[in-house]
């Protein structure tokens, strides 16, 4: 049986119906078509459907979406402001760090939230923070580029 | 596919759920995080026909500290809540340091210390630390609540004493001796600490003024079907002046002790030479922290 939800998502309120064994990840893409947070393993171990609930990074394919109910959820549709790429974005541009970008959504949010948390973190805190995510084409090299840039940045 | 179909409820206070999971037993299961109950419902090894949500529940999350009483955390306690609480980084630090090593940042934000004891892993990050501190966990349902030491929480592999209409709601930890100091070692076999721990082990040393240990315990992870306490290991150490030889002879002991198997990641063997390894290098590592 399908229970009302109201859902914050990037600033905005939207109620819906939804079936308690749709997750959170289901519901952003297939309810209210933000498909900018990818399905990745939908186990919770690659990160590329993280989003920032409440301030914190987590795997959206675990979390069912009655359960978020009430929360502050920022995608990587709610970063940019006003059409100006975050800092963050920017610097995933410049530095070469997203090639194919399957991971990128993921990855900025869960950077977003490092500094957010931790406005100048050290390399190894870079790499603490984006542990949760998994990239196939970079290497995170440049990722870790980028973060950095980002940080001195904001 | 997405998961199984189920009807979901969401109990106001802990005797509205004790109630539920006495109405449904087997046919409910509770949600704390869901960072194992969903995958486990994914791919169809559980189908529950309700899932009673906890998140509903007030003050399951505390984390809450009093020299008399010690620490009380509630099951509802993330594991990034536990890892960041200043007073358990503060007095019981191994535990703050193994439970920020459970998984990946996005998991320690959604998954429950209690719910990652009831999925009673061999491999759980926080069960050993939680042994050598002498843990005990309130188990409830409506025929009322009791106690029982962490040591008889695991009684298999993925097996616990949680009877069906029971619910875990707290761990306590008593406020640990003066002198005390602790260590948790997560060792993986790749060096990356986002996987299941690979082997385990936490202690707990208690120095007297004439340089012997006034006490210690020694917990090991994927070394055995359950977390296990290594008694024999610890008293070998126990009353003994604080020095290398009587360090190998407890180390050697908690090797002997174990009784770990061969599995997708290491080997019994390796296992259990790594136990011998880094139980040594965990009692002085402790020892140092104390110095």
């Amino acid at each position: 049986m399908k229970k009302s939800v109201e859902l914050k998502v990037n600033g905005e309120s939207y109620e819906l119906a939804i079936d308690p064994r749709r997750t959170l990840l289901e519901v952003l893409r297939d309810g209210l078509g933000l498909t900018g947070t990818k399905k990745g393993c939908g186990a919770g171990d690659c990160g590329a459907c993280t989003v920032i609930m409440d301030g914190k990074p987590v795997v959206s394919c675990l979390v069912l979406a009655v359960e978020a109910q009430g929360k502050d959820i920022m995608t990587i549709e709610g970063l940019a402001t006003d059409g100006q790429l975050h800092p963050l974005q920017a610097a995933f541009v410049e530095h070469g760090a997203t090639q194919c970008g399957f991971c990128t959504p993921g990855m900025i949010l869960s950077a977003k939230a490092l500094l957010d948390a931790n406005p100048k973190p050290t390399e190894e805190e870079i790499v603490q923070g984006i542990s949760g995510n998994l990239c196939r084409c970079t290497g995170y090299v440049k990722i870790v580029e980028a973060i950095t840039a980002a940080s001195q940045k904001l | 596919m997405g998961l199984p179909k189920f009807e979901y409820l969401a109990p106001e206070s802990i005797a509205e759920a004790c109630s539920l999971l006495s109405q449904y037993k087997d046919k409910a299961k509770v949600i704390a995080g869901g960072t194992d109950l969903l995958v486990n419902m994914n791919n169809r090894e559980l189908t529950p026909q309700y899932l009673i949500g906890l998140k509903n529940i007030p003050d399951l999350d505390r984390v809450e500290y009093d020299p008399a009483q010690g620490l009380r955390i509630g099951a509802l306690a993330s594991h990034q809540a536990v890892a960041g609480s200043p007073v358990i980084r503060d007095k019981f630090n191994l535990l703050a340091d193994a439970a920020g090593k459970v998984g990946t940042p996005q998991i320690r934000n959604l998954g429950t210390i209690g719910g990652n004891l009831c999925n009673a892993a061999p491999s759980a990050d926080t069960a050993s630390p939680l042994l050598v501190l002498g843990a005990s966990v309130k188990l409830v349902s409506v025929r009322g609540e009791r106690t029982i030491p962490l040591t008889q929480f695991f009684t298999g592999a993925l097996e616990t004493c949680l009877e069906p209409d029971e619910l875990l709601t707290e761990i306590q930890v008593p406020k640990p001796a003066p002198h005390t100091r602790g260590v948790y070692i997560k060792h993986c076999a790749r060096g990356s600490e986002v996987d299941i721990t690979t082997l385990g082990v936490s202690v707990l040393v208690t120095m007297a003024e004439d340089n012997t240990f006034a006490d210690a315990r020694i917990a090991l992870a994927t070394a055995a079907p359950t977390p296990m306490r290594a008694e024999r290991a610890e008293t070998v150490l126990i009353g003994k002046t604080i020095e290398d030889s009587v360090i190998e002879q407890a180390a050697q002991t908690a090797s002997e002790e174990a009784r770990p198997r061969t599995s997708m990641r290491s080997t019994a063997e390796y296992r259990r030479e790594m136990v011998k390894v880094l139980t040594r290098r965990a009692i002085k590592q402790a020892l140092e922290q104390a110095g």
